[in-house]
C-alpha cells in the first residue's frame, strides 16, 4: 500500500511539475507598406525647382552645456526660418495679386502700378533677412561640431535643384562641396512608402566627396503658399550611421 | 494530520513575495514510522492590489504611472537622440518635468498551486517532510500609454509645421508604446500568460520541543531549495516562483488547551533569505523598468520575512473541527547592488519591494484517523476545507483563495 501511494504520488508530482509556459505576444505597430505609387501626391500646382534648401549633419557628439544650448537654437532658428519664409511669401502673393488685379502688365506706368512695384521690390529686400537667418544656423552648425552642406544659396549662378514630380527623383545641382567645387547629386527611383496620412520618401545616392552613401527620408506637407519636404538626411557607412536635418521647399504656381 | 496542514500554510506560492495562502496552525507531531502523502489544492485570484500606503486599488492604479517628458528622454539610448530630443523639448516649450502622459498597466492574476508531500515519523519527537508546490499562474497584461494634452499638442504642433514623420513617430509610439520600448531594447516581445512550474522544494524538520496535557510547543526548520522556472533579463515581466537562492525559515509554534473542546494555537516565523548574483537589467529612472544597460553580476538579496498568527479551534465532535484565524506577516525590501552603473539606479530596482500583508481564515477539517483505528473507517484520512482573505496589506496583491486539503496516513 505504501510504495502504490509513493508512486502515485511521484507520478502526480512529475506530471505536474513538469515545466510548461504559454506566451502571449505584445502588440507591435504594423510595418510601413512600400506604396506602388510612382507620383510624388501633392504635387500638382507647385514648381519642380527647389526655392530654398538647408540641409547639415548634426555632430556626432554633443559634449558641452553650450553644445546643448546651441542644438536648441538651432532648431528654433529652423522653426523660425519656415514661419518667417511662410509669411513672406504670404504678403508677396497678396502684392502679386494686386499687381495682376490692377492689369499693371498693360499699364506699368500706371502710379498704383509703379506703388506696387516698389512694394514688391521692399518687401523682396526682407529675403536678406531670411537668408541671415539660414547663415545663423550654418554658424551655430559648425560651432557645435555639424557639417553644413552647402546649396544652390551658396552658388546662385548654377541651375536650381529641381525635383521631378512624375518619376520621384531628385537632382540636386549643389549639395556640398570638394575642394571649393560644388558636387552635384542625382537621386533616382525613390522608395515610396505609405504612412498614415502622408507618404514617405526615401532617397538613396553613394557620396562623391567619402565612403558610404546619403539617405534622404523626407514627408511632403502643403501650405498655403509653397510644398515643403522636411525629414532626416543621413550619412550611411559600414558600422556607423550620422543623422542630420534636411528641408526644402517649392512654390506654389500661380496663375 | 494537523502538522501537515501547518506545513502547507509556510509555503509561498510566489517565492519572495507575500500572497495570501492557507493557512493552518498545530503543534503536534507525526507518529514514529507513519508516512504521510496528500496533495493540497488552492486558487486564488488578484483583483486588487494594496498600495504602498496600505490603501485597497484595482490593480490598474497599482501599476500605472505618471511620465514626465524627462522619462521618455531616459528612454531614448542613442546619446546625439537624447540630445536632440531634448533641444527639441526646449525649442517647443516643453520641460522635463512637464507630465507627457500616463501609462496604464491592466494586470490581473490567477494561481492554481497543487502541493504535493511526503513525510515520515521519524521518532516521537520529530518527523522530516518533503514538499513540492507546484503553481499555475494565468496572468493577462495590458499596457497603453495615454499621452497629456502637452504631448498631444506638440504631435499637432510638430505636424502643422510639416515635421510629419516626428509627429508620427510620437502617435506610434504613444501607440503600442510597450511593444516600441521591448523591440529598441532587445528584450521578448512576449509575456508568460499561463506558467505551470514547480515551485522550490520545501524539506521541513519539526521538533515537538514540549508535549503536556493542555500545552504543546514545536519547532519547524526548514530548508528552502530553489527550483522551477526562472526568467532571464530578457523578459520584462519576470516571476518570481523561484526562489533562485537557498534560505531557510525558523518557526516556533504553540498550542493551547485550556478547555477542550476549544483551543488556540499561535506561531511565529522569520525566514532569512542570502544574497547571490544574476543579470539583471538595470532601470534608468524610478518610473520604467525597462533598459538596454545589464549588469551580469547584480548582487540581489530578497527581502528576509517574517510573521506571527493566531487561530481558535473548536472540535465539533472526534472527526470535525472548525477554526479561524488572523495571520500579519512582514517582508523587507529587497537589495540590489553593483558596480557598472550608478548606485541610485541598482535602488529603483526595490522600491515599494517592502510589504506587509494580514490574512483571516476560516476552515473546517475532517479527520478519519480516530475512526480508522477503532475500524470505522477504511482510510485513515484528513480533508481540510478553507477560505482565506486579504484584509490588510502593503505593496501586495489583495486576494482571496480557497483550499482543499487530502492527506492520506500509513504504516
Amino acid at each position: 500500500m505504501k510504495i502504490f501511494l509513493m508512486i502515485i504520488t511521484a507520478a502526480l508530482m512529475t506530471q505536474s511539475a513538469c515545466t510548461q509556459v504559454q506566451y502571449q505576444q505584445i502588440p507591435g505597430n504594423p510595418p510601413l507598406t512600400q506604396s506602388t505609387e510612382e507620383q510624388i501626391a501633392l504635387a500638382s500646382g507647385y514648381l519642380p525647382t527647389i526655392d530654398i534648401l538647408v540641409a547639415f549633419l548634426w555632430p556626432e557628439f554633443v559634449r558641452t552645456p553650450q553644445d546643448k544650448v546651441l542644438l536648441k537654437e538651432i532648431i528654433l532658428d529652423a522653426r523660425l526660418l519656415k514661419s518667417e519664409k511662410e509669411k513672406f511669401q504670404a504678403k508677396r502673393f497678396l502684392l502679386k495679386k494686386e499687381y495682376k488685379d490692377f492689369e499693371c502688365e498693360k499699364h506699368p506706368n500706371d502710379d498704383r502700378c509703379i506703388e506696387i512695384e516698389d512694394a514688391i521690390v521692399e518687401h523682396d529686400g526682407g529675403l536678406v533677412e531670411i537668408y541671415r537667418r539660414v547663415e545663423t544656423i550654418k554658424q551655430n552648425v559648425s560651432l557645435v561640431g555639424g557639417e553644413w552642406l552647402e546649396t544652390n544659396m551658396d552658388y546662385p549662378s548654377l541651375p536650381l535643384s529641381s525635383v521631378d514630380f512624375s518619376k520621384a527623383s531628385l537632382t540636386l545641382t549643389v549639395f556640398g562641396k570638394f575642394k571649393d567645387a560644388p558636387l552635384a547629386y542625382q537621386f533616382s527611383n525613390a522608395k515610396i512608402y505609405n504612412d498614415v496620412g502622408f507618404q514617405r520618401f526615401v532617397f538613396e545616392a553613394q557620396r562623391k566627396d567619402e565612403q558610404g552613401f546619403w539617405q534622404i527620408e523626407v514627408a511632403p506637407s502643403q501650405n498655403e503658399f509653397s510644398l515643403l519636404f522636411q525629414g532626416e538626411l543621413y550619412w550611411v557607412l559600414p558600422g556607423k550611421t550620422r543623422q542630420g536635418f534636411i528641408y526644402w521647399e517649392h512654390l506654389k504656381i500661380y496663375d | 494530520m494537523p502538522i501537515i496542514l501547518f506545513m502547507l500554510a509556510c509555503l509561498d506560492a510566489q517565492a519572495t513575495s507575500l500572497v495570501s495562502r492557507y493557512q493552518f496552525i498545530n503543534a503536534d507531531q507525526l507518529p514514529k514510522n507513519v508516512w504521510v502523502a496528500g496533495v493540497s489544492m488552492g486558487r486564488f485570484s488578484a483583483r486588487g492590489s494594496f498600495n504602498q500606503n496600505g490603501t485597497k486599488v484595482s490593480n490598474q492604479d497599482y501599476f500605472s504611472k505618471n511620465l514626465q517628458y524627462g522619462h521618455l528622454l531616459d528612454e531614448v539610448n542613442d546619446p546625439l537622440e537624447r540630445n536632440l530630443a531634448e533641444a527639441a523639448f526646449g525649442a517647443y516649450g516643453r520641460a522635463l518635468s512637464d507630465t507627457s502622459g500616463r501609462v496604464y498597466n491592466d494586470v490581473s492574476v490567477e494561481q492554481k498551486t497543487n502541493t504535493f508531500i511526503l513525510g515520515r515519523g521519524l521518532s516521537h519527537r520529530s518527523s522530516l517532510f518533503f514538499v513540492f508546490p507546484v503553481v499555475t499562474l494565468s496572468t493577462r497584461f495590458q499596457s497603453r500609454f495615454v499621452p497629456s494634452q502637452s504631448l498631444s499638442q506638440l504631435a499637432d504642433e510638430l505636424k502643422s509645421e510639416g515635421q510629419l514623420t516626428r509627429s508620427r513617430e510620437i502617435v506610434q509610439k504613444s501607440q503600442n508604446a510597450l511593444r516600441t520600448r521591448l523591440d529598441e531594447n532587445n528584450y521578448n516581445n512576449s509575456y508568460p500568460s499561463e506558467v505551470t512550474s514547480l515551485a522550490n522544494v520545501h524539506v521541513n524538520y519539526r521538533y515537538q520541543a514540549l508535549q503536556n496535557k493542555n500545552f504543546k510547543v514545536a519547532s519547524d526548520s526548514f530548508l528552502i531549495v530553489p527550483a522551477g522556472k526562472k526568467f532571464s533579463e530578457n523578459d520584462f515581466l519576470p516571476m518570481r516562483i523561484n526562489e533562485e537562492q537557498l534560505s531557510l525559515r525558523q518557526g516556533l509554534t504553540a498550542e493551547w488547551t485550556p478547555y477542550r473542546p476549544t483551543s488556540l494555537s499561535s506561531s511565529v516565523y522569520y525566514h532569512k533569505r542570502f544574497a547571490f548574483k544574476k543579470a539583471q537589467r538595470i532601470p534608468l529612472n524610478d518610473v520604467s523598468p525597462i533598459s538596454s544597460d545589464i549588469d551580469p553580476d547584480t548582487r540581489v538579496k530578497y527581502g528576509d520575512a517574517f510573521g506571527t498568527s493566531a487561530q481558535l479551534n473548536f472540535k465539533a465532535s472526534q472527526s470535525l473541527t472548525f477554526y479561524a484565524g488572523q495571520v500579519l506577516e512582514y517582508k523587507l525590501r529587497d537589495h540590489y547592488s553593483g558596480t557598472r552603473y550608478d548606485l541610485s539606479r541598482y535602488d529603483y530596482m526595490g522600491a515599494d519591494s517592502d510589504q506587509n500583508l494580514g490574512t483571516g481564515y476560516l476552515g473546517l477539517s475532517l479527520n478519519t484517523i480516530d475512526y480508522f483505528l477503532s475500524q470505522k473507517f477504511i482510510i485513515p484520512m484528513d480533508l481540510n476545507l478553507q477560505y482565506s482573505f486579504a484584509n490588510l496589506g502593503k505593496n501586495t496583491f489583495q486576494n482571496n483563495m480557497l483550499a482543499l486539503n487530502v492527506m492520506v496516513f500509513y504504516q
